[in-house]
């Protein structure tokens, strides 16, 4: 419905969808302020060209939350502080979040934070830098003190673990994927 | 580049940070290969379970901001658009959801008419355009790629009926077609509503995708839609029968039982000389020209040759 313009479709993706962006862009911003425009142009992006989400690519909530690290990412690139993002990273509580989720996105959920949490903390770092703040492997590389082959290899390493954490939880990487309820736009 | 892996694309790309052209490169390299695919699709599941692993009530405002910040850049339809626009609605979000899931090479694929789709989606623009135009909204959509100029001329349509009242639905516009009718707008968007059906099936088509037929009582109206004009136009084609009348059973969802005058004149009421009896969806295709009357199956009792000439008429009532 949001193909025909209909307000209500767009309130309703909100209501489903918002608290993950805006989680998302609160961990890459770190401002609030920040984390809300990036929000703010992940829905009305997708109210503008409701056409580009595909959703034979994957659920509607992970296609908002790409756009909104995507600004994100933006936004924190233009503060004028100097980043030191590992400093960044480190200063990261972990959070447990304040907003009940449905009941399987809750599990879901849990398993993530447990098998990251799990990651030997060298390839969560690099996964870190590479997910929440959008670094290349040489960004990683000088940030982590190590030659950049390292700092590929250590993303690489760590995706493949969390992929098999994951699997052990019952979430394999290779899901047949099928639209949910949530998907509908 | 067939026997390189863009390797240190991989991640980026499945992470959304890869730019174009580089992006365009890693999407026809991972169709081609199994190894890269996979890393890929390593990644992307990573970036997905980050996207739902926390989640956070947002602040009270920022909804109302939102919906602002979406009405400046694209006005929402009115709550409750008008029930005559219902059908035409529904295959504006089916079409829709096609066009978002068309690839470059999709796009440039023949239709059964001959078009390419994009064509065939600029032409169907043009045909919603003349109804809109009749209206007032002289303008019409900024040019475009097709999908944006089609989505902006249904969203300037659709703003502009509105909550149409019965005066505004009562309005004439013109109807696609080989004759140059004026109907009420009443009609015409049921019209719109048959041609988008068409057009979307004649795209699946070309893509390879089973048609799909619109729900019962937007396939009622449109087939509906279609036997109002039929008596003039059996006349028009001069195959009328004054004062005879057709029994069209149209079986299946959107089905009913129809007495089809076979002209605008003679006897009221009209004598029965024959039945024909067909899917309604069937029915439907074969009006829209995409099915011809040999493959339409029908089955015809008593005046054959009426239920023939029934048919025949049936399969001019398109859009083109």
């Amino acid at each position: 419905m949001l193909m025909a313009a209909d307000e209500s479709a767009l309130t309703e993706v909100y209501d489903c969808h918002a608290p993950s962006a805006f989680a998302l862009a609160l961990r890459i911003t770190g401002d609030r302020a920040g984390a809300e425009d990036a929000v703010q142009e992940a829905f009305v992006e997708l109210w503008h060209r409701p056409e580009r989400y595909d959703p034979g690519l994957g659920s509607l909530r992970t296609w908002l939350c790409t756009i909104a690290r995507r600004r994100a990412i933006d936004w924190l690139r233009r503060q004028s502080t100097q980043q030191v993002y590992l400093t960044r990273l480190a200063g990261q509580a972990p959070v447990e979040p304040t907003v009940e989720d449905d009941v399987i996105g809750a599990a879901t959920a849990k398993a993530v934070r447990e098998s990251v949490r799990a990651l030997p903390v060298l390839y969560r770092d690099a996964i870190a830098l590479a997910y929440y703040y959008g670094l290349s492997y040489r960004e990683v590389a000088v940030e982590l003190g190590i030659p950049e082959g390292t700092a590929k290899s250590r993303l690489r390493s760590g995706l493949r673990l969390l992929a098999d954490k994951m699997s052990a939880a019952g979430y394999p990487v290779r899901d047949e994927y099928t639209p949910s309820a949530l998907d509908r736009t | 580049m067939t026997h390189e892996h863009p390797d240190d694309l991989l991640d980026a790309y499945a992470f959304g940070d890869c730019p174009e052209p580089w992006a365009q490169i890693v999407t026809a390299h991972i169709a081609q290969c199994v190894r890269c695919a996979a890393l890929v699709q390593q990644a992307k599941r990573a970036a997905e379970w980050f996207s739902v692993s926390h989640a956070a009530a947002p602040p009270a405002g920022l909804r109302d901001r939102v919906l602002t910040a979406a009405r400046a850049v694209r006005p929402p339809l009115p709550a409750a658009p008008a029930e005559a626009a219902e059908p035409y609605l529904w295959q504006v979000v089916e079409f829709g959801a096609l066009l978002g899931g068309l690839s470059a090479v999709h796009w440039r694929a023949p239709t059964p008419s001959g078009r390419t789709v994009q064509d065939l989606v600029l032409h169907l623009a043009g045909n919603d355009h003349n109804v809109s135009a009749d209206l007032g909204d002289r303008a019409g959509p900024r040019p475009g790629d097709a999908i944006h100029v089609w989505r902006e001329q249904t969203d300037r349509l659709l703003q502009t009926i509105g909550r149409a009242d019965d005066a505004l639905l009562a309005q004439p516009v013109r109807l696609a077609g080989r004759a140059p009718l004026q109907r009420p707008l009443r009609e015409a968007l049921v019209q719109r509503a048959f041609e988008t059906w068409t057009h979307g099936d004649d795209i699946r088509t070309a893509i390879n995708l089973p048609t799909m037929a619109p729900a019962p009582e937007h396939l009622a109206r449109i087939v509906g839609f279609g036997l109002q004009l039929l008596p003039a136009a059996m006349d028009a084609a001069g195959r009328g029968h004054p004062g005879a009348a057709v029994r069209l059973e149209l079986t299946g969802p959107g089905g009913a039982d129809h007495l089809v005058p076979l002209s605008v004149r003679g006897t009221d009421p009209p004598r029965v000389v024959g039945a024909v009896r067909m899917p309604a969806d069937r029915f439907g295709r074969l009006m829209a020209g995409r099915v011809t009357v040999t493959e339409a199956a029908a089955v015809r009792t008593g005046d054959r040759a009426a239920g023939l000439d029934l048919l025949t008429v049936a399969a001019t009532l398109g859009c083109e």
